[in-house]
């Protein structure tokens, strides 16, 4: 059960006043998606964009997907992407679709707030649809594919230092045709860092994001 | 939308860009039978088509016909009065009157009355703040909201066209906008965005048929009036 629960956009959440400080935390993601049994596979990644004050990501390295070059391994023994500041371990990549994570996540990812580089100012966690030619089996049929498919969105925030799940944000958005969603995003405040739900969908899937912040 | 910089693709196959997003093995497209049966479905799709133009033309031309029977029957027939003929000439004064049952000066003229319940005009100058719309004078109105980030004007926005359409209504009416960030990042880097995004619903108003000199714009930078941060990232007006 978390302390905050956040439903709309624009809500916000000091993690540096939360009891004790947040400095490790563990961002678990979670979705159903409406499969067809005989429709092309459903594949969610989970990215992250750490991104300076000009809203663009310092260096590729500070993109962390499940193509990134960086890799490293976390303390549970899984080789995951790394971001270039060794902060975020991204995510492991699940195609098709089972829970990865902790606790029914589909998919996870972990973060160190104390080894943040300091340009960065915004950490935005993105949930994009795989699609034709990027997938794996290159089945066209992806492209059809969109959130409007998917339900019981969330993303939360669990203390790694005692597995506490201190934030939780259920997606209330209703989507249609959009492929790609920010799920939210971590931001400094001077010293401390806050998370913003955003639930922000659009249509492109991760290129479009990529032209984005990068 | 084209993305050169990083390689989307799951597969092997490594192209000379910065992210391999591909996550197939081997270029193979997997999908051929639902292409073709696309393929079908659009081919069979075009005959109906036609049938469908087929049908109008003909109707079109039965209508033709028929109006250039009709001609020739009117013109055979000579130039005499007819009853549908008088209906063509104005009836006198008084029919008109007792089928309309008003004067003309029962029905008050717009312009005026326009003005008289929105605002007294004197010498140029608006007295008194529209009745006929929510805007009072010195108050400020909320008109849009950007998503993070964002200084354009990409989406549509009821509260937004209503103002537009008041200015276009009401020639004698100035505003000043004034727009907001959130919280997040530098002091100098949200000043310039707030700024930007008061310009963009100032040139979006100008575009809308809107005078120059009628508007002003301000960024004012960040803003914590609410606790949500979507609804700081906003642009406003005043009415001056």
């Amino acid at each position: 059960m978390a302390k905050f629960n956040l439903s709309k956009s624009g809500e916000r959440f000091n993690l540096s006043k939360s009891e004790g400080g947040l400095v490790n935390v563990r961002l678990g993601l979670g979705w159903k998606a409406n499969e067809d049994s005989r429709g092309p596979n459903f594949d969610l990644d989970v990215s992250a964009f750490m991104i300076s004050s000009n809203f663009k990501i310092p260096d590729d390295g500070f993109f962390v997907f499940y193509g990134s070059d960086n890799k490293g391994t976390d303390k549970d023994g899984n080789v995951r992407p790394l971001s270039q500041d060794g902060a975020l371990y991204g995510a492991v990549d699940e195609k098709e679709g089972d829970d990865d994570g902790a606790e029914g996540d589909t998919e996870d990812m972990i973060l160190d707030l104390s080894k943040v580089d300091k340009r960065v100012e915004q950490i935005i966690i993105v949930v994009t649809i795989c699609k034709y030619p990027h997938d794996d089996k290159r089945d066209r049929r992806t492209l059809a594919l969109n959130f409007g498919m998917v339900e019981g969105c969330y993303l939360r925030i669990i203390d790694e230092s005692n597995g506490e799940e201190i934030l939780r944000y259920t997606l209330s958005e209703n989507f249609k045709d959009e492929d790609a969603v920010e799920f939210g995003r971590l931001y400094r405040i001077g010293k401390e860092w806050e998370f913003e739900a955003l639930g922000r969908g659009s249509q492109g899937s991760l290129p479009l994001l990529i032209e984005q912040y990068t | 939308m084209t993305n050169n910089k990083f390689n989307l693709s799951k597969g092997e196959e490594k192209k000379s860009v910065k992210f391999n997003l591909s996550k197939s093995e081997e270029p193979k497209d997997a999908n051929l039978d639902s292409t073709q049966k696309l393929i079908e479905g659009l081919s069979t799709a075009q005959p109906k088509k036609k049938n469908r133009l087929w049908w109008r033309w003909l109707v079109l031309f039965s209508l033709l016909i028929i109006a250039v029977i009709f001609f020739l029957k009117k013109c055979s027939s000579g130039g005499s009065d007819t009853p549908e003929r008088t209906s063509i000439v104005p009836p006198p004064l008084t029919d008109t009157l007792s089928v309309i049952g008003t004067t003309p000066e029962e029905i008050p003229e717009k312009p005026e009355d326009t003005l008289s319940t929105i605002a007294k005009v004197e010498k140029g100058k608006l007295e008194t703040p529209l009745l006929s719309t929510p805007y009072k004078q010195g108050e400020s109105y909320k008109v849009y909201q950007f998503p993070f980030g964002d200084s354009n004007y990409s989406q549509s926005d009821p509260e937004l066209d209503k103002l537009a359409k008041v200015l276009v209504e009401n020639p004698n009416v100035q505003i000043q906008i004034l727009a907001y960030t959130d919280n997040v990042g530098p002091l100098e880097f949200n000043q310039a965005l707030s700024t930007k995004r008061a310009k963009a619903i100032y040139d979006y108003l100008i575009s809308r048929g809107v005078e120059k000199n009628r508007l002003s714009y301000q960024g004012k930078g960040i803003s914590t009036k609410y606790s949500n941060n979507a609804e700081n990232r906003r642009a406003e007006f005043l009415l001056k």
